[in-house]
């Protein structure tokens, strides 16, 4: 019954419920676009991404892996630490050279350890501070490594497939050069260097492809929603108003009517107390 | 207008469940049933439906599709009911900031990964919203009784359930549940750990029909005022003892969990029944003795086992609730009056986002200053609505009134208690509890006078002047 008056109250009101509407799906255009005006233009905003992911092993130049009476023990310290060397400015930075991306847009994070309680684990404010400046960055990697193993996991975001595939290549590629340079550097035995090999190509896609649609709508609705519930407490303001004019008026009739020079407040007498909706 | 005729004279019993052919009133207490015996957060079935797949969405499916179906077949009822003015606008309000909150922060949402998980809990929430309008508009002030009683008789049985559990390890819900339901939908195993390992920092985990302790602890403690009700009002020594009985179990199984929960939530809902009806509840105050003490006996000696709460898992609790403030901080200062987004805040991963054990501060961060006050009002409204026959004698509303009150008071003192939207059960119970108080403050008048244009007269709010 209260639907059915909803319904009957905005019927009533329908030409503004239709400017509503409008209103509505103009917000809905620009949730999911934005306009130019000069030259008119319509460009799809970034809410559809990609991902892409790849694997770093961390090698010896003969493969420590192809040797049974290897010991790889010191290389899963050294895939510990280069995958926290991976989040960092510096290397970031060399990514972006790599990937040909502005290195201020590419946020990286990781490795995180999921064997230490979880109250170790949450981030503290400090860390939170950080990660809320990154979060508007359209290119993000995040690096997984497990201490037994001398792998880096690589997973990278980006607005589209292409970018996606790219960021995560260049994180190898970027990694295998800062090595080499830093081996280069102090002559390091080509015996003893550290080889880093990427485990086969990035591979991904498109993430959430239906987002725009659902945004668009979700954002319709929430306007027009917001609009109509504005418009029947309008209504019932206006109808208010009126009445009180009309009250007003009929206590200056009862005044001049009466002659006792009291106003007759019908609305005290009979308060809607109990009306419900 | 024509003024509100004299009193009804009690709304009329015919046609109130449990002796009527009505679907909605049995969908109803088949919802309570699954609230309170099935472990329906560890059901799966096999058929999926578009946004989330949970057992409990398969009901509220069905509880609209029939609600929607009796709008357009269904004749005129004989009773039009005039609810309370705003009995729903916390509902409103707050579904609207959560919705706002997606909306302002939705590019963020998307390049963090977040749409998907925010979408499901917003379809969660609208479920929600839907099981709150349909129980309001379908109860009926003649079943309030009947059903304070079956919340009681299903609180009593999943106590039950609860301390067998704790005696032997022996799940019997999520049992039972695999025995049922395998056919068409996969069931967890029990959570179940009555002997954790001592090497390993925690507490024992007593779930009941639940996925956590805390869960179950929470329902028991919201119900255990419809017991305490119904034995004040109790016609005869023997219904009081019975309902008393029935009070001592509830208050045994949410003992038994051994969480903090589980004596503070009974505590406050049992306060908050003396408080608004001390005189009538103190003649209760012998029988509250005994069943103290058999509470204990059922409980084996539960106080111990709180007392224990000091010791096991104290540190890592402790820290990781006195830490959430401080961390809550950076993102109540960007984002101070939307938050961060409805639903954003992904327990899973938990290098990003902290599990809050308090379920305030987990809206500060989610919906912000806006939507902080939105949940509160949500949680407020029923007993705003409600107000004016909490002290009622009316029969058929003043009791159930009372323990719904008390229960919806129960449950935002739950929430400060831990992250209690993360389970379905708590806040199902709620709004059950929402609409109870809706229904009770409600005004029931025959259909033709309404059509007359008579509307209530002077009085309470909603109140027909009998009540």
């Amino acid at each position: 019954m209260e639907l059915a008056r909803t319904l009957k109250t905005l019927w009533r009101r329908r030409r503004l419920a239709a400017v509503g509407a409008l209103i509505a799906s103009l917000a809905a255009l620009l949730s999911v676009y934005q306009v130019g005006l000069v030259p008119p233009s319509l460009t799809s905003r970034t809410n559809v991404f990609s991902t892409a992911s790849t694997q770093i092993l961390i090698d010896t130049p003969g493969s420590a892996f192809a040797d049974l009476a290897a010991n790889i023990d010191p290389l899963d310290t050294r895939a510990s630490v280069f995958a926290r060397f991976l989040a960092s400015p510096a290397a970031v930075a060399l990514i972006a050279r790599k990937a040909k991306l502005p290195a201020d847009a590419i946020e990286a994070h990781g490795p995180y350890d999921t064997n230490l309680p979880v109250f170790q684990q949450e981030p503290t404010a400090e860390k939170r501070s950080s990660q809320i400046i990154g979060e508007g960055a359209v290119y993000r990697l995040r690096f997984d490594n497990n201490p037994e193993l001398p792998i880096v996991s690589v997973f990278a975001q980006a607005p589209n497939q292409d970018d996606a595939m790219r960021l995560a290549a260049a994180a190898p590629a970027a990694l295998r050069a800062y090595i080499d340079d830093l081996q280069a550097k102090q002559h390091t035995p080509a015996s003893r260097r550290v080889e880093v090999r990427r485990l086969g190509h990035a591979t991904g896609g498109v993430v959430n492809k239906g987002a725009n649609v659902q945004i668009a709508t979700l954002v319709f609705i929430v306007v027009f929603g917001a609009w109509c519930m504005l418009l029947i407490p309008a209504q019932t303001i206006a109808r208010g108003w009126r009445e009180l004019d009309d009250r007003q008026l009929q206590g200056v009739s009862g005044e001049s009517g009466n002659g006792s020079g009291r106003k007759r407040d019908v609305s005290r007498r009979h308060p809607e107390r109990g009306r419900a909706t | 207008m024509a003024a509100w005729p004299p009193p009804v004279g009690g709304a009329p019993v015919a046609d109130a469940w449990p002796r009527t052919r009505r679907p909605l009133p049995w969908l109803i207490a088949g919802f309570l049933a699954m609230i309170f015996l099935v472990p329906f957060e560890a059901i799966h079935p096999s058929v999926k439906l578009p946004v989330s797949s949970d057992f409990d969405r398969f009901l509220v499916v069905l509880i609209v599709a029939t609600w929607a179906a009796g709008g357009v077949l269904g004749g005129r009822s004989a009773i039009v009911r005039l609810r309370s003015r705003g009995w729903a606008a916390g509902m409103i309000v707050f579904v609207l900031i959560s919705v706002m909150s997606i909306s302002v922060n939705i590019g963020r949402i998307t390049n963090l990964g977040e749409w998907d998980v925010a979408q499901k809990r917003l379809a969660v929430l609208i479920s929600l919203v839907a099981v709150f309008a349909i129980f309001s508009l379908a109860l009926r002030v003649a079943e309030l009784r009947a059903f304070a009683a079956l919340v009681v008789v299903l609180a009593t049985i999943t106590a039950m359930g609860t301390i067998y559990e704790q005696k032997t390890g022996y799940n019997v819900f999520y049992s039972t549940a695999e025995s049922v339901f395998s056919p068409f939908a996969s069931v967890d195993p029990a959570p179940t750990d009555v002997s954790p390992d001592p090497s390993h920092p925690g507490r024992p985990l007593i779930v009941g029909p639940t996925r956590h302790a805390l869960s179950v602890a929470s329902i028991l403690g919201m119900a255990l005022p419809f017991a305490v009700v119904l034995a004040a009002v109790a016609p005869s020594l023997r219904r009081r003892l019975l309902w008393g009985l029935a009070a001592c179990v509830i208050v045994a199984g949410a003992l038994v969990t051994q969480r903090k929960s589980g004596v503070v939530v009974p505590a406050v809902a049992l306060l908050a029944l003396f408080v608004l009806r001390p005189r009538q509840l103190l003649r209760l105050a012998p029988f509250g003795v005994v069943a103290l003490a058999l509470g204990l006996v059922l409980s084996g000696g539960s106080f111990s086992s709180v007392r224990q709460l000091d010791n096991a898992g104290r540190e890592d609790s402790t820290i990781g609730r006195t830490s959430d403030y401080p961390a809550v901080v950076p993102d109540l200062l960007s984002h101070p009056l939307l938050g961060r987004g409805y639903g954003t805040l992904d327990a899973a991963r938990t290098d990003t986002y902290r599990i809050f054990d308090n379920q305030y501060l987990g809206q500060v961060y989610q919906v912000g200053g806006l939507g902080l006050v939105a949940f509160l009002a949500l949680i407020v409204t029923p007993l705003f609505v409600v107000r004016s026959v909490l002290r009622s004698d009316h029969p058929l509303r003043g009791p159930p009134a009372l323990a719904a009150g008390a229960g919806c008071l129960a449950f935002g003192v739950a929430a400060a208690l831990y992250d209690i939207l993360s389970f379905s059960e708590a806040p199902y119970l709620f709004l059950f509890m929402a609409a109870v108080c809706t229904c009770a403050a409600c005004v029931e008048i025959p259909r033709e006078l309404a059509d007359r244009g008579m509307r209530p007269g002077p009085g309470p709010v909603g109140l027909p002047a009998d009540a």
